[in-house]
């Protein structure tokens, strides 16, 4: 048992064992793995539909894995303030992204695309993923505080950096790192049901204390 | 009453209910989260099923806690969550020992 109490602590620890399963891992890794398969084949309707069924999957593995394994929690207002952060930071990146992609597409449209422009998409497109899978990786593990993120997100910038300079297609690296967290993932997944095996008898609360 | 004896009245008036170790980390655990289930309590705290139940009672009992008993899946679930008493003690538990700790000589 525990003897120190340190509430910041507490509700961190509650929030990141509820996260040890890694199906965030996995699913994301799938995710991204998916989502960039059908950019390979061009089938970028099917892309959307991708991130879609990795959240139902992750979803529904969580309820029938986790759950009766570890039990049930709801967090409280206290830790929503990180969350909003993030999802404010989410949709931030996701406008400025939509700016962006216009941007090219009027100046592309008149042809008069910037010089700059067409260095950065045509040259860096590695750099350019890269830095906005760091930032979001970065973003995702100080708002949960799942320190694992910071792992992916230094994972990112490696990966993204040496495929730019090693010449190999941003796709491809995208590929790789889909693979490396869905396997992050599926270890974690092993590790979470040895260490909670589920119990076969049924535990609640009985007011007689047994 | 003069500040030594103000500072010794705060030792007697804690609340023995939540000062037992097992208690103060129900509670502790409780307080970060909206509520959290039997089985979720049990793993985060170490704690028997028996241990727990029987903690949970005495919480339930002084209305700290509240607990729902419901099926999920045609399995038993129990969630219990923090009361506004429950909470309202706890805080104050917080302030009797950190006064209590922070008069004490030494430092």
């Amino acid at each position: 048992m525990q003897q120190n109490i340190n509430l910041k602590e507490l509700e961190r620890k509650a929030y990141t064992s509820y996260h040890e399963d890694g199906l965030l891992d996995l699913f994301l890794g799938l995710g991204i793995i998916g989502f960039v398969e059908t950019v390979f084949f061009n089938m970028t309707s099917t892309a959307s539909i991708i991130p879609a069924l990795a959240i139902v999957f992750y979803m529904v593995a969580k309820k029938k894995i986790t759950i009766p394994r570890i039990g049930h929690v709801r967090f409280s207002q206290s830790r929503n303030p990180h969350i909003i952060l993030l999802q404010g930071l989410l949709v931030l990146i996701l406008l400025l992204g939509l700016i962006f992609g216009l941007l090219v597409w009027r100046t592309d449209a008149s042809g008069e695309t910037p010089f700059w422009m067409k260095i950065v998409l045509e040259k860096y497109p590695h750099l350019i993923v890269g830095l906005v899978g760091v930032l979001l990786f970065c973003l995702t593990a100080y708002a949960t505080g799942i320190g694992r993120f910071y792992g992916y997100s230094a994972l990112t910038l490696v990966l993204f950096v040496g495929g730019w300079m090693f010449g190999i297609q941003a796709k491809r690296i995208a590929l790789l790192f889909g693979v490396a967290m869905m396997l992050a993932g599926v270890v974690l997944l092993i590790r979470f049901l040895r260490k909670y095996p589920e119990t076969k008898e049924e535990i609640s609360h009985d007011k007689e204390g047994g | 009453m003069t500040k030594k004896e103000d500072d010794f009245t705060s030792i007697i008036d804690i609340d023995k209910l939540i000062h037992e170790p097992s208690r103060l980390l129900i509670l502790a655990h409780l307080y970060v989260v909206e509520s959290a289930d039997f089985l979720f309590l049990m793993h985060q705290i170490e704690m028997t099923a028996g241990n727990l139940s029987s903690h949970l009672s005495k919480l339930e009992d002084a209305g700290y806690v509240e607990i729902v008993k419901e099926f999920l899946d045609k399995r038993p679930h129990t969630m219990v969550r923090l009361t506004k008493i429950g909470r309202d003690a706890f805080n104050a538990y917080r302030k009797s020992m950190k006064r209590i700790v922070d008069n004490l000589p030494g430092k």
